[in-house]
């Protein structure tokens, strides 16, 4: 599970270096444009859309981490339970993600594979769209995979908390 | 049942589930479709469930979280948390309690490149903390003065929690960092003097001295120099915010960018860009999974109409504005006690924001109570995250010493949410002076 979920973190950290590289380039184009008066016009006309797309594959891809990590829960209150019951409490959460996940996996491939058949593409970019609902796919399963792994007990996972 | 009813029981639910320990986006989640699909039909339901998470990861407007995480955990990288603490302690260097106001006054600094209060408070943990024993600061001050400071980076710009507001409120993100500006100096002044208070009044709490003389051998503005890039960096992510040179998004990919430069020039390397990679997207992952939570609960507190219900009632009940705004900021502050801070602005915000609308408040403003009220919980006993971290870097020190040095900063707090309750202008004053209500 840990080469799994190293897999998909170096594709959110690719996308997330897409991510920034393209917000980057649109401010230095846009510089160029301006200071030439319009005569070097480099400007990205698809970056924001490129950036919405390296979003999407960032957040999806991150997902096994979040759900092998465990995500940010109260204790508060189960604080002075049984550690069984928390453990079993813990695991039954881990796979009902898991099967929330599987849903999605379901979901995203009919959605895959009809708008394959239309032949439908992003506004911008003219890209396959079916491609990305194809990666959530991906993404999707192997989030399921960790999340039920962990509910099974098969892999650990982590209690962790997060943020601001 | 009626839509409301329904409403009403799947916020039941919800609680119920998270009292039960189950993850806040699932508990969000699972109640969220469980309502809907009563309300609505469960091939509705299941078709929220694949909609919630498309729609937020295509929202352009959140490329920004993980770009603002991002800069900040590079700055941490680059070692800009130490700089800042340097010359921190050198401007105070001979002020009783010199190196606890040293590090608040850090925090602050970093906050401006870091969104992230766990972050701030972390990061300055792990440069402040050991200087502040070798000192003699009581265990309790040094860590109280850490996790209060750590909260300045969820109101001080670039703040993913204001970020989040803006984006469920649809207010502009621009205002809302700007509001942030001033009730953040107000919090490292009410902080240094809730400081200075405590150290006079027991002046062992501060612990030895500085060496001024040795201190002072260093000129000043050499000692503040390696501080600049950090405001270099404010400057120009916030400059080129206001001067109308970035749009939001193009701010946080500036200053992320720039941030990656100053981290390679101050010899940065993959391990340490691959560990800024992975900081951020852990956290990003957490942040989004709670999101997607929400946006699926959203949908349900929608269609039961429960916001319009519960501003139905409260004007039923006739309410002066004033109550309705002290209701909902105690409410704020009692669950901030056992709530995660992202989670509860998600979760409560989209129900008591219409209330605030209805009761004539400015939404700007009402976000930076909002928030005040938020980052309090981060320093309020039992589910205090900043004491957690606090903990976590510093194990030697009692989570109960962790946690009775707070207290000081709560009052602290509490007063800064008093003093912006009556005078809306501290947050309100500088969005309007760049036209921006």
């Amino acid at each position: 599970m840990s080469r799994l979920v190293a897999l998909f973190d170096a594709l959110a950290g690719l996308a997330l270096a897409l991510l920034l590289a393209v917000t980057a380039a649109g401010i230095l184009t846009r510089l160029l444009f301006d200071l030439t008066a319009g005569g070097l016009d480099l400007l990205l006309s698809d970056a924001v859309e490129m950036a919405t797309y390296a979003l999407l594959i960032t957040v999806f891809a991150a997902m096994p981490r979040a759900l092998r990590e465990g995500p940010v829960k109260i204790e508060v209150f189960s604080r002075g339970w049984p550690a069984w019951a928390t453990a079993a409490l813990d695991r039954l959460w881990s796979l009902i993600f898991g099967a929330l996940a599987g849903v999605l996996v379901w979901r995203y491939a009919g959605e895959s594979l009809a708008l394959l058949a239309r032949g439908d593409t992003t506004q911008d970019m003219q890209l396959p769209l079916w491609l990305f609902y194809a990666f959530a796919v991906v993404a999707f399963a192997a989030a399921a995979l960790v999340a039920l792994a962990v509910g099974l007990g098969l892999a650990r996972g982590k209690n962790r908390r997060v943020r601001p | 049942m009626s839509a409301p009813e329904i409403g009403l029981a799947a916020i039941a639910g919800l609680l119920l589930l998270l009292l039960l320990r189950c993850p806040v986006a699932l508990a969000m989640i699972l109640s969220g479709l469980g309502g809907f699909a009563l309300l609505a039909s469960p091939e509705a339901a299941l078709a929220i469930l694949a909609n919630g998470p498309w729609d937020v990861a295509t929202n352009y407007a959140f490329t920004l979280v993980p770009l603002f995480l991002l800069m900040g955990n590079l700055a941490a990288q680059a070692g800009l948390s130490r700089d800042l603490f340097a010359a921190a302690r050198r401007l105070l260097v001979g002020w009783r309690g010199g190196l606890p106001l040293a590090a608040v006054l850090a925090s602050g600094g970093f906050s401006a490149v870091s969104g992230s209060s766990l972050a701030t408070a972390a990061t300055m943990a792990r440069v402040a903390l050991l200087e502040m024993r070798a000192q003699g600061t009581a265990p309790r001050l040094a860590a109280g003065s850490l996790a209060a400071g750590g909260t300045l980076g969820i109101m001080i710009p670039p703040s993913i929690a204001l970020l989040l507001y803006a984006l469920i409120t649809q207010q502009s993100v621009e205002a809302l960092f700007l509001a942030g500006v001033l009730p953040g100096l107000l919090a490292i002044l009410l902080y240094g003097l809730t400081i200075a208070v405590l150290v006079r009044l027991r002046p062992e709490l501060a612990g030895r001295p500085a060496d001024p003389a040795a201190c002072a051998r260093e000129p000043l503005g050499r000692a503040l120099k390696p501080a600049l890039p950090v405001l270099a960096l404010f400057l120009l992510v916030m400059g080129g915010l206001y001067g109308g040179l970035f749009t939001p998004t193009e701010a946080a990919g500036a200053g992320a960018f720039l941030t990656l430069l100053v981290a390679l020039a101050r010899g940065v390397r993959w391990p340490g860009l691959r560990q800024a990679l992975t900081d951020t997207l852990g956290t990003t992952a957490a942040i989004f999974l709670i999101i997607i939570g929400a946006e699926i609960f959203g949908y349900l507190l929608s269609v039961s109409q429960i916001p319009a219900e519960t501003v139905t009632l409260i004007r039923d009940l006739g309410l002066a504005p004033w109550m309705v705004l002290v209701v909902v900021l105690v409410f704020f502050i009692l669950l901030g006690c056992v709530m995660d801070s992202l989670a509860m602005i998600l979760l409560t915000v989209p129900v008591f924001y219409p209330l605030i609308v209805e009761a004539g408040y400015d939404p700007i403003w009402f976000g930076i109570l909002a928030v005040v009220a938020v980052e309090l919980g981060l320093i309020t006993p039992p589910v205090g995250m900043n004491l957690f971290v606090i903990s976590s870097v510093a194990p030697e020190v009692k989570s109960e010493e962790v946690m009775v040095g707070a207290l000081p900063f709560v009052v602290a707090d509490l007063l800064r949410l008093a003093i912006l309750a009556a005078f809306p202008i501290i947050a309100l004053a500088l969005p309007g002076w760049f036209g921006l209500l």
